[in-house]
């Protein structure tokens, strides 16, 4: 009778806790994966969809997050936004805990409402400053925004390298935007604008007129600001083309995903990099050889954004200490998580009220086909508190 | 002046290789009667097995392309011809270009999935070492690109003009019918069609692998820029998918150098609509009669 008074007490708050928790009764959480596989961005995607793989195989061999194990599956957006829209419909049917993805700007912008409005947290590789701009407390950054980036970028070119005349080539698409937009502005805010401003198309093959008004203008430095295989003809053609303007970027342009392709082209740019598979970070080179051993290629910036992102998830929910999205999400604002008590982070971070990071990270250049790193550069604010989440 | 005449040349050289496939088009159109909606693929599975046989199981170049040629001609030429035409065409011309479709999906996603998704690299042909005339700076693979289509077209041309096959061929684009009563196999002479169209691809991929890199989606954007080219210079005539490829590779250059990037393909489609309304053969094609 007792035993029977405290099932029926009991009843409510298993009731609760189910309805709270998407974890199943098995002990696996769901974080499906939603990520370019196919079309223009399937290189980015399959970085992105391995590395959350390696970092899921390596929490499950060690227990998983407070006993539960992660599963992943992987839905393809085909690199289109409104596909990607579907298929995010179509994966919180199933409740995930989290979801993983995308990884293009213009796809997270479209379907990261979609996410919010299931409560599902959503951790993208993307970095366009309009996914900040949309108020969504839903979303968690891998990386920094382009504002992160930019900012760090325009001082390391002026304060550094004393750029004079910058030429500015910029993919048009939510990522482009983003970062030429926010490049600009900090260019502005220290008497500067670009000798140049010059968008490109996503699949560009040809990039000879862009480099006739590179070289046109006089510009001393050319900041390259494409994705990666585009980058990698931009590059190609700008060799061919003799110009002797010096070629700087952020992430994509120092990528392995562009130095493979490109080879030699590459050789002599220099980036302000937010990850690279080059970095003397003891936790990222360990990341880097276990990726390569078990994919057989270098993990570029999406594959350490993968990875973290992961990893970003263990440490708040073992700091909150149970898998409840929205304590989850409380936690993973205004918030520092530090290697001591995740070491998968592999760098101590900041997330910020609108789900960006703050981190250090380097200015590398590409010497023999490899990204070197020359400085490492600290977090562009803080210093940060580490909050309690329980 | 020097930046126009660099463009223009950067503009030839692309288009030379929009040319090569272009006249692919038109070679079949012409004798058998089919668009082949995967030509681009048609280009990007000889890259992927000239990155086979030259960069990874390391053929001498000369090697690599002869091999690189033959699997084209068997897999694309002969297996497409036998496999795919020949038990289509009887039911018409549009369950074949659906079938092409079809195909271009089946070649791009089986790359994608059973290779790479990633850009891989190509070595380049003809030096990339920048080459001065005066003001101007071309790079030999730019001239060579154009010398090498040059070539490869003019032998084609001679191929159609002064063989009997080529006779034949053309007895076949005019009318079939009357071509099979005169004796001629015309089973056979599409077959050759299909082989040389996959022989001139596997060359165009030669040329377009170091430029574009060797990738499982290149094939989109070029297939199509070549049928356009096909229709705006003609789609019955080799010299019209000549022109048509060169018209579209420059004016594409010039219109994103002076006008914007962002138009650089919406020029192509101007010329072509306008063409389209203006002399529906093409510039320098022919109307055909339908029976």
């Amino acid at each position: 009778m007792r035993s029977a008074r405290l099932k029926l007490a009991l009843l409510p708050t298993l009731l609760v806790l189910a309805a709270v928790s998407p974890a199943s009764p098995q002990g696996v959480v769901k974080i499906p994966i939603v990520a370019e596989i196919t079309g223009g961005g399937a290189s980015v995607g399959a970085m992105w969809r391995d590395a959350v793989n390696l970092a899921v195989e390596d929490i499950n061999k060690k227990g998983g997050i407070l006993g539960m194990k992660l599963e992943t599956s992987v839905q393809d957006t085909q690199t289109d936004p409104p596909t990607s829209v579907a298929v995010m419909r179509r994966v919180l049917n199933d409740k995930p805990f989290a979801v993983f993805g995308t990884v293009y700007s213009s796809s997270t912008v479209a379907n990261m409402d979609i996410a919010k409005q299931a409560g599902v947290p959503q951790f993208t590789g993307s970095e366009s400053i309009i996914i900040t701009q949309k108020g969504n407390d839903n979303i968690f950054l891998t990386s920094f925004t382009q504002d992160t980036g930019m900012a760090k970028m325009v001082r390391w070119l002026l304060d550094d390298l004393k750029a004079e005349k910058i030429a500015l080539v910029w993919v048009n698409n939510a990522f482009g935007k983003g970062g030429h937009d926010m490049f600009v502005q900090f260019l502005k805010e220290r008497g500067k604008t670009p000798v140049v401003d010059i968008s490109t198309e996503v699949q560009q093959a040809d990039f000879t007129p862009e480099l006739t008004k590179v070289r046109a203008s006089g510009a001393t430095h050319v900041m390259v600001y494409n994705h990666e295989e585009e980058n990698a003809r931009f590059m190609i053609q700008l060799r061919k083309m003799a110009l002797t303007v010096e070629p700087v970027g952020e992430t994509t342009l120092c990528a392995q995903t562009t130095i493979t392709p490109a080879g030699a082209a590459v050789n002599g740019s220099r980036c302000h990099v937010g990850l690279t598979a080059g970095a003397p970070v003891p936790l990222m080179v360990d990341m880097n050889r276990r990726f390569q051993e078990k994919y057989n290629r270098v993990p570029d910036h999406n594959a350490f954004k993968g990875y973290i992102g992961v990893h970003m998830l263990k440490a708040a929910v073992q700091r909150v200490g149970s898998w409840d999205q929205a304590k989850v999400k409380a936690c993973l604002h205004n918030n520092l998580f530090t290697t001591n008590e995740e070491a998968g982070l592999l760098m101590d971070l900041y997330v910020n009220e609108k789900g960006s990071l703050d981190r250090p990270s380097f200015i590398v250049e590409v010497k023999d086909g490899k990204s070197v790193v020359a400085k490492t550069v600290g977090m562009l604010g803080g210093p940060y508190n580490l909050r309690p989440c329980k | 002046m020097a930046d126009f005449v660099q463009l223009c040349i950067a503009g030839v050289s692309i288009g030379a290789i929009y040319a090569m496939a272009a006249i692919g088009f038109v070679l079949l159109w012409q004798t058998s009667n089919t668009i082949n909606f995967a030509q681009g693929e048609f280009v990007v599975l000889p890259a992927f097995a000239m990155v086979l046989f030259f960069v990874i199981l390391k053929f001498p170049f000369v090697a690599a392309m002869l091999a690189t040629v033959i699997v084209s001609t068997l897999l694309l030429g002969v297996g497409v011809k036998e496999l795919l035409v020949t038990r289509l065409l009887k039911m018409g011309v549009l369950p074949l270009v659906i079938a092409t479709i079809g195909l271009s999906l089946l070649i791009r996603y089986s790359l994608q999935q059973f290779w790479t998704p990633l850009a891989l690299p190509f070595p380049a042909i003809f030096s990339r070492e920048p080459i001065f005339l005066g003001t101007i700076v071309v790079s030999l693979e730019e001239i060579g690109n154009i010398l090498f289509a040059a070539v490869v077209i003019a032998l084609l041309q001679l191929f159609i003009t002064r063989t009997k096959l080529g006779w034949a061929m053309q007895a076949v684009a005019q009318n079939r019918a009357l071509a099979s009563v005169l004796g001629i196999n015309v089973a056979r002479l599409v077959t050759i069609t299909f082989v040389l169209n996959a022989a001139l691809t596997a060359m165009a991929a030669i040329l377009i692998a170091p430029v574009y890199l060797v990738k499982y989606d290149i094939g989109v954007g070029l297939g199509l820029k070549a049928f356009y080219a096909a229709i705006i210079g003609g789609f019955n005539q080799i010299r019209g998918a000549l022109l048509g490829g060169l018209l579209v590779g420059v004016v594409e250059t010039l219109s994103a150098a002076y006008i914007s990037s962002h138009f650089r393909d919406a020029f192509a489609l101007i010329i072509l609509i306008a063409v389209l309304l203006l002399k529906p053969e093409g510039i320098w094609g022919v109307k055909e009669e339908w029976a």
